[in-house]
């Protein structure tokens, strides 16, 4: 037994999925084939901006092998998307739907071709004539905020998708109090998920003559809502299963094969599958947002900061995405992890004709945390104080009011966290109560130089602003005068994350029984109700208290006599609430989790390559279930982190991205790993997680680029405010500053 | 992707390699493989037929001569690299070997094929460029030798005319001190920029030297200023950081997504320098 008397909860259970993944046994969606099944291929836009005036099929619909091609006329209701349905599923002549002819980004479809192969179909695709008919296209979002800008879409005037203010306090009159005032401008670039798995599916008609897409994804219930909607069909006859799912990060929320593997197999009444290459994944899917911030932060001599403004625009590309939550949440995280009594801030999801922008693992915090930890780094050095101490002065703690003028929810870990990392790293409290760290031993070659750097941040768990937030579970009790069988039926996705074994090792302890009684029923919208996503760290937290809230329930029954003893429960936690249009006053979350990192980096100041040596991440988890998978998960989005601070560099020219391959996209590899990731688990219970645990998925991503962007300033003295930090912008960036050795 | 069909030939003379391939419009030599096959695969090129050079004994083998080494163009980077007057007496073209791609390239890739390709990213043409190598060719009308100076003329362009086999090439004695400072792409292994450094020395003057970049220009070439800078003069920090900041002068980069012309071009500068204190505290 486990503290606490527990017998599953903070045991290193070895995860249900591993054999059958490692062994290959674990059927991902591209492995499944059924008899009889037809291939798609899709056919995406040539232009970023433009009206299809003509689609001529005939010489693709005459090639032998050609079963179907579907077009905008052949979509019942001609539209999706996970916030807005604002996209058309296929653009092109003949839409129900209004505006359905124009396409708006590359990553525009135009028509599904359903052939006897996919070599067939690959060719028919080819053959499709598409008469475009130019507009004019925007692809910088202040530029498309201009006056003059071309109009993307009537629904979203002057290309604004969403815009938040925050006005707390009075920023005018602040300024006057601080003694050092500093200004950036902070620019992140696009990140690409590359995920292990492209996306691929299979639509057929089950027994019971539902149409039904396998696929891998973060939400059934969304699926399968997305398709009943394009397709104008009740759910009941619509059926979304997830096989394995390669990895996701926030890039399968949104829609990729899933209606048209529908659309298809509704009308043929045959199975069809598609798998997409490396390269229509990264072409054809979204991108996490490309932000840019200016901000300014005055601060006391003393280290209090007093006032914080900032701009905030993303690009969001043509459609919506997740990108108004997406902005959001970077509005709310661009102030930092800090009470600060006089903020003003603005923030806009711009359209352009940009490949579309959404969900990816931190979710807008990492680019609001880049700019605020970029603001506090360099604060420490103007008024000349450790960063550590600064971060004190300021951090949010029990009780603390944020930017939006209500409190945190309770379980306020911030500066604990702080303090853990601290010490945890470079860091020692000297006797006088200050921190202080030694000099960092340096390399003999001159050309390279070695820094330390902090940064520390918070995000949410669960979905935020006033957005439905439920998860339902089932427990099913079976047996005689012993519980032998449990049945728990739950939907959350099962991403690579871990956590579908955490599902079993809650159930377990919440009924008490060994862990092999138990058995899950998940990844199928005809045998769970809606888990939500798997998304915004919540799935342990609102899958846990759903578990557990149907097991105390089922119990109950049991006890009672029932047999089987069953019960289902419809968690939903504390109620939160939009901004204020104009304030931006708001009850943003219900719980949250705290992240701090140090690392130690080496930059070649010559060859501008930085190496991260050290990351040392401190994260509070609340209580860590299964702490192996927590330090999977650390290592995991520390990598994931890494490569979006020194090495992902996408690049997209009038909207088109020209490297969609791993060997132009560069990500890490084993090479670039860190010599040592220290995860750091802290456990301060959240007052209403189970058992105090909290979500913890993408905090560990989060101030890994800021911490970075410090170590880089501390070894070589410039700031790099652009991600990702390339050879080629730090040698641009030394050389302007002189930094070199000739 | 599945190569589209072609014909085959393994003929075990260079007339007849020459011979076979003038025969047949658009025909390619096949040497090591490992450049073409990709090609073909990818479809980026379709010869009607290959003119497998592996039978031809006369293409093999590293021969002392004697003014310096004859390498037959079949010789693989492998079998280079296990030479030991080549690690011995030729250390710039040793280094850009070792820093060549991996094993499994190195064992198959052949040193003319691997010229004619003329990938800017090679780390051996840099080499050959500064010890002043020539290429010996065969074609329909003779035999010739090109000087490596005069060799790559451009972007994966060569003064190889149509029809003509690289058979062998051909390394004068070898300098006093040579190396080779690579700067790796880090997915495709070429040199974002390398630079082959070679020296004569008269006491601890620089009585001639021999500079060449690669990667970072869209072929393999000399660095006039750089070496107008060292020659005639110790090899002393103020000539070396003269040599490095005039190492690009009148170079045109080139750039790729992630490595712009901007930083190749600086980077000559930078590996020179590092070559340059290297072999002075050799």
């Amino acid at each position: 037994m486990s503290r606490n008397g527990q017998l599953h909860i903070g045991k290193n259970i070895r995860r249900i999925d591993a054999l059958g993944k490692v062994t290959g046994e674990t059927p991902y969606p591209g492995d499944i084939d059924l008899e009889g099944q037809l291939w798609m291929k899709l056919r995406f836009s040539d232009r970023a901006h433009a009206r299809v005036v003509a689609l001529d099929t005939s010489a693709a619909e005459a090639l032998p092998g050609v079963v179907r091609i579907f077009t905008a006329a052949d979509v019942p209701n001609n539209e999706y998307g996970l916030v807005t349905k604002d996209q058309p599923v296929l653009c092109g002549p003949g839409s129900r739907n209004p505006d359905g002819e124009i396409v708006r980004c590359y990553a525009d479809c135009i028509a599904v071709v359903v052939a006897e192969s996919e070599a067939i179909a690959a060719e028919a695709c080819r053959l499709i004539q598409v008469t475009y008919e130019d507009l004019p296209a925007v692809f910088d979002p202040e530029e498309a905020m201009r006056p003059d800008a071309p109009q993307l879409m009537p629904r979203y005037p002057g290309n604004i998708i969403a815009r938040y203010r925050i006005r707390h306090g009075d920023v005018e009159s602040a300024w006057a109090q601080a003694d050092v005032i500093v200004e950036g401008t902070y620019q992140t670039g696009y990140q690409e998920h590359a995920y292990l798995q492209p996306e691929a599916g299979l639509g057929y008609i089950d027994e019971q003559g539902r149409v039904t897409v396998l696929v891998a994804g973060q939400w059934t219930h969304e699926d399968q809502e997305q398709i009943c909607h394009a397709l104008d069909l009740p759910p009941e006859q619509v059926r979304v299963i997830y096989p394995a799912i390669g990895g996701a990060f926030g890039g399968r929320e949104d829609m990729s094969v899933q209606i048209v593997l529908a659309l298809a197999a509704h009308a043929l009444q045959r199975p069809v599958k598609i798998i997409w290459s490396r390269e229509e994944s990264i072409l054809y899917h979204h991108k996490r947002h490309p932000i840019t911030i200016k901000t300014r932060w005055g601060a006391t001599r003393a280290g209090k900061v007093v006032a914080v403004e900032a701009e905030v625009i993303g690009d969001a590309g043509p459609y919506a995405y997740t990108s108004p939550k997406v902005l959001g949440n970077a509005n709310l995280m661009v102030t930092g992890p800090y009470e600060i009594p006089n903020v003003r801030v603005d923030t806009y999801a711009v359209a352009t004709n940009n490949i579309p922008t959404g969900a990816f693992r931190g979710f807008g915090a990492p680019q609001g945390c880049f700019a605020a930890e970029g603001q506090m780094n360099r604060l420490a050095e103007a008024l000349g104080m450790d960063p550590i101490r600064l971060r004190e002065l300021n951090t949010i703690r029990e009780g603390s009011i944020l930017s939006v003028g209500t409190p945190l929810p309770k379980g306020v870990s911030m500066p604990q966290v702080i303090e853990a990392c601290a010490r945890e790293s470079f860091w020692t409290r000297g006797p006088d109560g200050r921190w202080e760290h030694p000099p960092l031993p340096q390399p003999e070659n001159p050309a390279l130089r070695r820094g330390i750097g902090f940064a520390c941040g918070y995000k949410n768990i669960g979905y935020s602003f006033g957005f439905p937030e439920q998860n339902w579970a089932t427990v099913e009790l079976y047996g005689g005068s012993e519980i032998e069988q449990v049945i728990v039926r739950q939907g959350g996705a099962e991403v690579g994350q871990g956590a579908h074994t955490v599902f079993v090792q809650m159930a377990a302890e919440a009924v008490g029984v060994p862990l092999e009684r138990v058995q899950l029923i998940t990844h199928d919208t005809a045998e769970t109700q809606t888990a939500g996503s798997a998304s915004a760290s919540r799935l342990t937290f609102m899958a846990g208290n759903a578990i557990k809230g149907a097991a105390e329930r089922a119990l109950e029954l049991w006890r009672n006599e029932e047999r089987p003893a069953k019960a289902t429960f419809q968690y939903r936690p504390p109620k939160t609430t939009p901004y204020d249009p104009m304030t931006g006053k708001s009850e943003p979350n219900f719980a949250y989790g705290y992240v701090a990192q140090a690392v130690e980096v080496e930059v070649d100041i010559e060859l501008g390559f930085v190496r991260v040596l050290r990351v040392i991440s401190a994260n509070d988890v609340g209580h860590a279930i299964n702490p192996a998978m927590i330090q999977g998960q650390i290592e995991g989005a520390v990598v994931q982190a890494l490569g979006y601070a020194v090495m992902e560099n996408l690049i997209s020219e009038q909207g088109r991205i020209r490297n969609p391959h791993l060997s132009t996209y560069l990500i890490p590899t084993v090479l670039d790993v860190p010599i040592e990731v220290k995860s750091v688990i802290l456990e301060y219970a959240d007052p209403i997680g189970p058992w105090g645990a909290r979500g913890m998925a993408e905090m560990p991503f989060i101030p890994l680029a800021p911490a970075i962007a410090a170590a880089v300033h501390d070894a070589t003295g410039v700031w790099i405010d652009k991600l990702p930090l390339t050879p080629d912008r730090v040698v641009a960036a030394l050389r302007e500053q002189g930094v070199g050795l000739f | 992707m599945l190569p589209q069909q072609f014909d085959y030939v393994a003929p075990v003379t260079v007339e007849e390699a020459v011979q076979a391939l003038s025969a047949t419009p658009n025909a390619r030599f096949l040497a090591g493989s490992f450049n073409l096959l990709i090609d073909i695969k990818t479809r980026r090129v379709a010869p009607p037929l290959l003119v497998d050079l592996r039978k031809i004994p006369a293409l093999h083998g590293i021969e002392r001569t004697a003014s310096g080494l004859r390498i037959g163009s079949m010789t693989t980077l492998s079998q280079l690299l296990e030479d030991e007057e080549i690690r011995g007496t030729y250390v710039a073209l040793a280094e850009a070997l070792e820093k060549t791609g991996d094993p499994q390239i190195r064992n198959q890739d052949a040193i003319g094929g691997h010229l004619e390709y003329a990938s800017p990213s090679s780390d051996i043409s840099a080499a050959l460029v500064a010890l002043g190598a020539s290429i010996d060719v065969t074609g329909p009308n003779g035999s010739r030798a090109i000087p490596a100076d005069d060799f790559f003329t451009g972007l994966r362009q060569t003064a190889l005319a149509p029809g003509e086999l690289i058979t062998a090439v051909t390394l004068p004695a070898g300098p006093a001190r040579s190396a080779y400072e690579k700067l790796k792409h880090p997915a495709h292994l070429g040199a974002i920029c390398g630079v082959a450094v070679a020296l004569w020395l008269d006491g601890d003057q620089v009585a001639r030297c021999r500079l060449a970049v690669t990667g970072a220009t869209d072929h393999a070439q000399r660095l006039p200023a750089a070496e107008a800078a060292l020659t005639g003069w110790p090899l002393v920090e103020p000539r070396i950081a003269e040599a490095a900041a005039h190492a690009a002068d009148g170079l045109t980069g080139i750039s790729d997504l992630q490595f712009s012309a901007d930083y190749r071009l600086h980077m000559i500068g930078v590996l020179l320098r590092r070559a340059l204190v290297h072999l002075r505290a050799a």
